[in-house]
């Protein structure tokens, strides 16, 4: 299997998390697609260490795990605050910074 | 012989490469959108375990079972039951916040559509040719073609899972970094302990701690309903609720019930 | 004729680096009456009145100290430097706290010490009482200590330091009890009228630096005859300026009299021995830069001889006793000026150092008297004092005699030579005024003692006159000393002051001077003595003969000149209406300017950047999928950017 098409797959499954992020408004979901990007990014490390023939791109999928770990537990626990102070988890509420 | 090993060997093989990349690809594929389609979040979420699986099937026929076994565990294991333990304690699993503004919509889809397109563009030729097929018996690379070197020839001879690979690199280059994800992760542990507390709803509290935010009258009414005892204008800081734009203004007027639910 | 002998042209003075003996102490001059004057503000409190010995005490060091250099230079004539650290050093600018010693500083260090540590000592009995005792002893010494920067300090930098800390001293002190609200404006008065002097003085400075490419008085003396006339003219005006503040001169003497305001130790020691000196010094300092401009010398000449003349004319009509003196102060800073506009420089210090001795005398003797008077001025409230306060009337007399010019009482001396030389020097108009204003002196003095001590008592049983305690008599007495025989530092023309001094001071055998006329210095001395005793006569007759001890006091002299002295020639209105209501309205219209035009393009920037923000505001939705979708267009730009570099 030629590895561009890994790479292809993972910029379409990237641009479907983008999309996700873009269209929908609960946070939770939102995270998701989060997650969604993240993972299509682990797929094109590992097909990059394959096509490379080493081993940092699979480190970096590990690291990426790790982060994406950290990230999902503070960003959950944001959400959860959030829920509890505004009532709700869409994203569109809290709108302190603006202008 | 484990189950990962006949797996990685499969996976070497052409045919079943090309096989099982199209079925994970399509799994991961569908899943995806199903992710960002679905209004139910318990069925999203459990979209995206299929997701991750459908990855963890790509990370094997990549030659890294050992990323794979990972992907499973934390991902399809961890990460994703959080995830559902907050959408259940939330009880938010019906939900309906789809973007309302169709241009919004539209928009966004064009500009995925975009990019997915460059994408494709970038890397349709030069990585897609016979060159790019990895493993050391690949046709040569001319021209503008990317060349795959493929994982099998760097394993150790009884390293079927590639993890003694990624280990070495991981405890002698990457020490550092290594260590520093450990800080990480108890950093985010702390973190997040700290802000999921509830500290202005624990009932045995609202006499002491929270006397001088409680209103006075205990028979006032809760605008916002039971996650807001106090008024939004001091909870957010921003006491001038008078001005027009002003933030606590609209939240005030926000019933519990205007929640799309 | 052997008083006008040899004009002894100056051999220059050899320079000396003094790192030992009693020269290279002399920094402690100016250190020990620093020190006292922060010893006595922090033991203020600890001690009481017994500060005032700390005060003392440096005083008395500085004076002895100030003794031993001036015997040293007087045993071995030089110009001693005595290295000091760097203050500045920028580029070219080199500035150090050297200390500069030479015959010149010797006088100066011995008339400022000297008469400063008998005003220390009368200030004990006249301040005795006095709410701020402690404070009033400080400030003397800050006083001691900025005049003696002014006089060691051997560039004209840290001569203006010191020059700087003389005016706030004098403001510190003028303004001692302010809360009299004229005295405190009398303080005002006397610092801003300073500082009108000072900028002419700095820009004197600049001028120097950007001519002589130093400040130091040695280079500036040296290089003076190299001086175009062209720029000594405007040097020496410059600086000019700056003198006439501090001494007093038209036009800016107005500062003296109302300098009164202060207690009257502070007079005596700013009409005596300090501040109104520094002008003289300086002048006399750069005399080999004055002489390089004949021109600018006539015009200090006349200035003086002016000052000379209006201030006495002011002074026949005072009736504040202090205020007389304080006129006669600045009539005979006049003489002064006078001297160092005719080219008698030496005559001129010697003026100084007399005036210093009667002047002082004559202040601290108005000092007993209105300390006996319950702090009454009023002349026309004295009268009959002679038999109550013996020491000040007999001590008064000698100071009387000495600055109306009666031989052999030392003011005759100094005066007699400075109008001899103006005569020798071919300036027959200032020799001319100048005996007018000598008798003029000689009458408003008399008028002053007559009023003072003669004639029956003209005050009521309200008061009861008595003699001063001895911490004030005996600085009368000693200064009484002083007045009498202080002729005798130079009882004629060639005198051993003048040949002392006589390094120091610019050659004038170039300018050309010639007699005004063909009176022989006998003759000159006939009528200087003459012009006194003329003086003393017309007030005998006034004031005297006339018994205005009789029932209400009428002033003898009357008509529209006295009435425009009495009013001092409405030159405090005069400035008034200049400066402050012209002045007024041109601050006023600086200050329109800088609301609207400076003000307004301050607001403008501002206002832009508030329009600005105000516009751009408008993107910060506070939308998170706003700012993603700005993200995700900013990602497909980067795309577009490397496919377009990649393919």
């Amino acid at each position: 299997m030629p590895i561009g098409y890994y790479f292809i797959l993972s910029g379409l499954m990237f641009t479907i998390g983008l999309t996700g992020v873009m269209l929908r408004r609960n946070a939770i979901v939102l995270f998701m697609c989060v997650e969604l990007m993240l993972n299509s990014v682990n797929l094109t490390l590992a097909a990059a260490a394959r096509m490379w023939g080493g081993p940092d791109g699979q480190v970096f999928v590990f690291f990426v795990i790790v982060v994406a770990a950290a990230e999902v537990v503070v960003g959950l626990a944001l959400i959860v605050n959030l829920f509890f102070r505004r009532g709700t988890i869409d994203v569109d509420v809290p709108q302190l910074l603006r202008f | 012989m484990s189950l990962l090993a006949q797996a990685a060997e499969v996976a070497a093989g052409d045919t079943a490469e090309v096989v099982l990349f199209w079925v994970f690809a399509v799994l991961a594929l569908g899943a995806a959108i199903a992710v960002i389609t679905m209004r139910n979040i318990v069925h999203g979420a459990l979209m995206l375990v299929l997701n991750f699986l459908a990855i963890a099937g790509l990370f094997l026929t990549l030659e890294s079972p050992f990323l794979s076994i990972i992907q499973v565990l934390v991902y399809a294991g961890a990460i994703m039951v959080l995830f559902l333990f907050v959408v259940m304690l939330l009880g938010v699993d019906n939900d309906d916040l789809l973007g309302a503004d169709n241009r919004v919509r539209v928009a966004a889809i064009a500009g995925g559509g975009l990019l997915a397109g460059a994408i494709v563009f970038t890397f349709v030729g030069p990585y897609t040719s016979e060159a790019s097929i990895c493993g050391p018996d690949a046709v040569a690379a001319t021209g503008d073609q990317v060349d795959c070197v493929g994982l099998s020839q760097v394993y150790d001879e009884d390293d079927g899972a590639g993890a003694a690979f990624l280990g070495r690199a991981m405890f002698t280059r990457y020490t550092y970094p290594f260590e520093l994800s450990a800080l990480l992760l108890t950093v985010a542990t702390i973190g997040a302990t700290i802000m999921a507390r509830r500290r202005d709803l624990a009932p045995e509290d609202e006499d002491e701690a929270d006397a001088g935010h409680l209103p006075d009258d205990p028979d006032a009414p809760m605008e916002a309903g039971r996650e807001l005892p106090i008024p939004i204008s001091e909870l957010i800081g921003d006491t001038d609720a008078t001005k027009p734009d002003s933030m606590a203004e609209e939240l005030s007027q926000r019933r519990p019930d205007d929640r799309e639910v | 004729m052997i008083l006008l002998a040899v004009e002894a042209s100056g051999v220059a003075n050899e320079v000396v680096s003094a790192t030992s003996g009693v020269i290279s102490l002399a920094w402690l001059i100016v250190v020990l009456p620093l020190l006292g004057f922060v010893a006595v503000l922090l033991a203020n409190r600890a001690l009481g009145d017994a500060v005032a010995n700390i005060a003392i005490a440096v005083a008395g060091l500085t004076f002895a100290l100030s003794a031993a250099v001036a015997i040293t230079v007087i045993v071995d004539p030089a110009t001693y430097i005595v290295p000091m650290p760097t203050w500045i050093d920028i580029g070219p600018l080199t500035v150090t706290f050297d200390i500069f010693v030479d015959q010149l500083t010797a006088v100066m260090l011995l008339v400022v010490t000297g008469v400063g540590f008998l005003i220390h000592i009368y200030s004990v009995g006249y301040m005795h009482g006095d709410s701020r005792y402690g404070r009033f002893f400080a400030y003397l010494n800050l006083f001691l200590a900025s005049m003696l920067i002014l006089v060691l300090g051997s560039n004209l930098l840290t001569l203006f330091l010191g020059w700087e800390l003389v005016g706030l001293s004098s403001y510190l002190l003028i303004g001692f009890w302010f809360e009299k609200p004229e005295y405190a404006s009398a303080a005002k008065k006397a610092f801003i009228t300073n500082r009108v002097g000072d900028v002419s003085f700095m820009i004197a400075m600049f001028l120097a630096f950007a001519t002589f490419g130093t400040l130091d008085l040695l280079g500036l003396i040296e290089n003076a005859p190299a001086l175009a006339s062209g720029t000594a003219f405007v040097l020496v005006l410059l600086l000019l300026g700056g003198a006439a503040a501090k001494s007093a001169q038209i036009p800016l003497y107005v500062w003296l009299p109302d300098a009164m305001a202060g207690p009257t130790p502070v007079s005596a020691l700013i009409h005596a021995a300090t501040m109104v000196t520094a002008g003289v010094y300086l002048t006399v300092r750069l005399s080999p830069i004055l002489v390089m401009s004949l021109d600018a010398m006539t015009i200090i000449a006349w200035i003086g001889a002016s000052t000379a003349l209006l201030a006495a004319i002011i002074a026949v009509r005072q009736d504040d006793i202090k205020k007389i003196l304080a006129y006669s102060t600045v009539s005979q800073l006049g003489f002064m000026f006078i001297g160092v506009g005719v080219g008698a420089f030496r005559e001129g210090i010697f003026h100084l150092v007399t005036h210093a001795f009667f002047k002082g005398l004559l202040f601290l003797a108005a000092g007993s008297v209105m300390h006996a008077m319950a702090n009454r001025t009023d002349a026309w409230g004295m009268g009959g004092l002679r038999k109550l306060m013996p020491i000040t009337f007999w001590t008064s007399f000698i100071g009387w005699l000495a600055i109306s010019g009666i031989p052999p009482f030392s003011g005759f001396f100094s005066k007699d030579q400075i109008l001899t030389e103006a005569y020798f020097h071919g300036f027959l108009g200032i020799w001319i005024v100048g005996l007018i204003a000598a008798v003029l002196t000689a009458f408003y003095m008399s008028r002053w003692f007559f009023l003072i001590f003669l004639g029956e008592p003209r005050f009521g049983d309200d008061v009861h006159p008595h003699e001063s305690p001895p911490t004030m008599t005996i600085p009368l007495i000693v200064l009484g000393f002083l007045a009498l025989v202080g002729g005798a530092l130079n009882p004629v023309h060639s005198g051993p002051l003048f040949n002392f001094l006589a390094p120091v001071v610019g050659p004038i055998d170039d300018l050309g001077f010639t007699p005004a006329g063909p009176l022989p210095e006998i003759a000159l001395i006939a009528i200087a003595a003459g012009a006194g005793v003329f003086g003393i006569a017309l007030a005998y007759l006034a004031y005297v003969r006339r018994d205005v001890s009789q029932g209400r006091m009428v002033e003898p002299i009357r008509g529209p000149i006295a009435e425009l002295a009495e009013r001092k020639f409405f030159v405090d209105e005069l400035y008034e209406t200049i400066f402050v209501r012209v002045g007024g309205r041109f601050a006023q219209a600086l200050v329109w300017f800088d609301t609207r035009v400076i003000d307004g393009a301050v607001n403008a920037a501002g206002a832009v950047s508030i329009a600005t923000g105000s516009a751009s505001r408008r993107t910060q939705s506070g939308l998170v999928r706003g700012y993603v979708g700005v993200m995700i267009l900013g990602a497909l730009v980067l795309v577009a950017f490397l496919l377009w570099q990649v393919r």
